[in-house]
């Protein structure tokens, strides 16, 4: 084996480990999003469709909006194989983490213009993306938007392929349209993208006609399910949930589209929250922002001259979508230009270590720079995210399901006001029979799947667990557990309606989270 | 052509001073910057075209630097005397909550390791204070908040100098020499200092990069249509 080789196994091997160590605890819970998946893959592996009945579906209806399919269809394979468990939810987004170092391999190898420089800048290409807050932390959630990003990868690799040989541009374009059946962000991306890359390599496919037809044809071919549903309302519900469409200002575009260009909010922190990196941690380290003025000012130099073009139309083309949103800087949705920095960073890394003469010395500043990088995101993500935002991933839930053990034979009342991923978390973790579940939520589908009018609040009746909002009239039930979190009820509330405290839940945060009381009904006050 | 490119360069080059006081005083900020800071504003005019001449042109001689250097000090002490507060990097009676909180989990998952006394001191001390001067530090950088920015009064560029903003900066960053280098890491060293709004002091560095944009457009225009 050569030396290369064994620092990209290496690599690959560290990759693996920072994406899969602890992959079922933390985050400590389970999200709406990442429950959706598990449990429409449970139920496709037992009755052929998803949780409310539909034969496998182009987008997946789910909680007031539609899930891209490819994870869906693909997380079959891991809950078959190892149950209905958080780790197998989440197994595609870490694969497609590992996959993403190896495509930024394959594609350094090809943008750099030295063959001399090609092994080094290769491996510290992928070494950045294996080390990367942004690369690590969306591998450890069901989010789609690793997977997109992975796919996208290996289409762009597919592209740049093409440029010197045509026959990989059919996969290429494969590739780039299964991207938007991955995430969203793709479907305008790989849109807008196919069209102008032709145009700005026509001479190198001029003699190559029929190739690229072909390759259109296999776009166009994989894009047909969005075109089944494209007047529905469901392919564009997403964006009519976040995006600013109806309201749509150039400057407030141009004003969210250059966020993704500052410097602060790539190598700083931007604040906590789901489609942000964990607690004090940019998209990448702080230490890499030197770096990335280097590449910056070094990248025309190293980079092979034909790819220039290619290069500046993707970050160009990239944010866009994110930028249709109405929110501001939302690195989930604009993966695609992350993972591009990447490349900018390690030709900064590779000029600075191409200054240093001794070997050893280098071999010594990238472990350095690598233990620093992996102690600060062990920091903020293996302790400050497990604890802080526990909350978003439902772990209170996880906990009260073990205490639930307890009450096996009591009726049991959740309140899902604020959470209404609850009955589908348990559904998916005590394997709830999917059929009994269509049956349950076969009213959601008046109107039809696909009109984009979904009700966010489900009813879930899971056995001896009932899963709704709370009302009032429910104190009326008799001999029933109500649990609710501390916004449900007051001990006033409490006390005013007989309720008598059974057990309380603490998050790991060490924050109470969750109340239960029985039901305990007075005459005068259920008489009505 | 190129001895036509040579000659538009030289036309321009006499008037860089012209196009420095035009890009220091078309913005609405320079009026507020003027009169809120006036040492800070004329400093900063000076060693802008000091530091231009000094690293973006042919006049690069010792006096230049001499002066530039001079003209620097002035900026770092007005930036001082003005903007610095170094009691910003002390944590807030809600940040020392966090902080405190933040103890048990780093117990809860380092154990040892975190509870001896230079772990301790590193994230009850050192960490966020380094954490708060980095956040300070990240305004300057923030390329969103020149052009729209909403916390940041002083510094708001017209959204039709983006390109050429983006292209003097890049300029900017290219042609940088050693000397510039130093400059930019103290300017960048001073905003760690400064809460929230640390870009004004990037302030002198805006307008080299206005003028090396502007002038690279006004080059490209002249070769096209002399």
């Amino acid at each position: 084996m050569t030396k290369k080789a064994f620092l990209f196994i290496l690599i690959v091997a560290l990759a693996a480990f920072l994406r899969f160590y602890m992959l079922g605890s933390i985050p400590a819970g389970i999200h709406a999003d990442e429950e959706s998946h598990g449990y429409n893959a449970f139920s496709i592996i037992q009755t052929g469709k998803d949780r409310y009945g539909q034969s496998f579906p182009i987008l997946f209806r789910s909680f007031g909006s539609y899930q891209p399919p490819v994870l869906t269809y693909l997380t079959i394979i891991p809950v078959y194989f190892l149950g209905n468990t958080v780790f197998a939810a989440r197994f595609w987004d870490g694969l497609f983490g590992v996959i993403l170092v190896g495509a930024t391999y394959f594609v350094s190898t090809i943008l750099i213009k030295e063959k001399r420089l090609k092994a080094s800048y290769a491996l510290i290409s992928s070494l950045v993306i294996a080390l990367s807050p942004w690369a690590i932390f969306y591998s450890r959630l069901t989010a789609e938007g690793t997977l997109g990003v992975g796919i996208f990868a290996i289409s762009i690799l597919c592209l740049l392929l093409s440029i010197n040989k045509v026959k990989y541009f059919p996969l290429a374009t494969f590739f780039l349209a299964l991207s938007t059946h991955a995430y969203y962000s793709e479907r305008v991306i790989a849109v807008v993208f196919l069209p102008l890359f032709l145009l700005l390599y026509r001479k190198n496919f001029k003699k190559n006609v029929r190739v690229v037809i072909a390759g259109l044809l296999v776009f166009v071919v994989i894009m047909l399910p969005h075109l089944a549903i494209l007047t529905t309302g469901a392919l564009t519900k997403r964006l009519d949930q976040v995006g600013s469409l109806g309201t749509f200002n150039f400057f407030d575009f141009i004003k969210r589209y250059l966020m993704y260009y500052s410097p602060r909010n790539l190598f700083f922190d931007t604040g906590k929250g789901l489609g942000r990196i964990s607690p004090e941690m940019g998209v990448y380290y702080t230490v890499f922002l030197p770096l990335f003025f280097v590449g910056l000012v070094n990248f025309k130099k190293l980079i092979d001259r034909s790819y220039h073009r290619f290069f500046v139309l993707l970050i160009l083309i990239t944010p866009v979508s994110a930028a249709l949103t109405s929110d501001g800087f939302y690195p989930l949705r604009a993966l695609d230009l992350i993972w591009l920095y990447g490349f900018v960073i390690s030709v900064g890394l590779l000029v600075f270590l191409m200054k240093l003469t001794k070997y050893w010395i280098k071999v010594a500043l990238v472990f350095v720079l690598s233990a620093s990088c992996i102690f600060s995101f062990y920091v903020s993500y293996f302790v400050l995210f497990k604890y802080e935002l526990s909350r978003s991933y439902g772990n209170e839930y996880m906990l009260l399901l073990k205490k639930l053990d307890e009450y096996k034979g009591r009726s049991i009342l959740i309140d899902s006001t604020r959470d209404p991923g609850v009955g589908l978390r348990y559904a998916y973790l005590t394997k709830y029979d999917p059929v009994d579940l269509q049956k349950q939520l076969s009213s959601q589908m008046t109107p039809s799947y696909y009109s984009g009018e979904v009700k966010r609040n489900e009813v879930y009746s899971l056995g001896n667990i009932l899963v709704r909002p709370f009302s009032w009239n429910d104190a009326c039930l008799r001999d029933t557990i109500i649990i609710g979190d501390p916004a449900t009820f007051s001990q006033e509330q409490a006390k005013e309606h007989n309720l008598k405290f059974e057990f309380e839940i603490w998050r790991i945060d060490v924050e109470k989270s969750l109340v239960a009381y029985s039901t305990n009904p007075t005459k005068e006050q259920c008489s009505n | 052509m190129g001895n036509k490119k040579k000659q538009n360069l030289q036309k321009l080059g006499k008037s860089d001073l012209v196009l420095f006081i035009l890009v220091a005083t078309m913005f609405p900020w320079t009026w507020n910057i003027s009169t809120s800071y006036p040492l800070f504003f004329i400093t900063s005019l000076v060693f802008s075209y000091l530091f231009y001449l000094s690293c973006f042109s042919t006049l690069d001689r010792r006096v230049v630097r001499i002066f530039m250097v001079a003209s620097f000090c002035g900026v770092a002490a007005s930036s001082v005397i003005y903007f610095v507060k170094p009691s910003t990097l002390l944590p807030t009676s809600s940040e020392e909550v966090i902080i405190n909180k933040r103890q048990v989990f780093f117990v809860y998952e380092m154990g040892k390791v975190f509870s001896n006394r230079f772990s301790l001191f590193y994230f009850d001390v050192v960490k966020p204070v380094v954490y708060k001067y980095m956040i300070n530090v990240s305004s300057v950088f923030d390329l969103a908040s020149y052009f729209s920015g909403n916390s940041n009064v002083f510094l708001r560029l017209f959204f039709i100098f983006l390109p050429v903003f983006v292209v003097g900066s890049y300029q900017f960053l290219t042609r940088l020499k050693s000397i510039g280098w130093i400059c930019v890491f103290v300017l960048v060293f001073l905003s760690g200092f400064i809460d929230g709004g640390g870009s004004i002091i990037f302030y002198p560095l805006i307008i080299i990069s206005l003028v090396l944009g502007l002038k690279r457009a006004l080059s490209s225009f002249a070769n096209k249509y002399d």
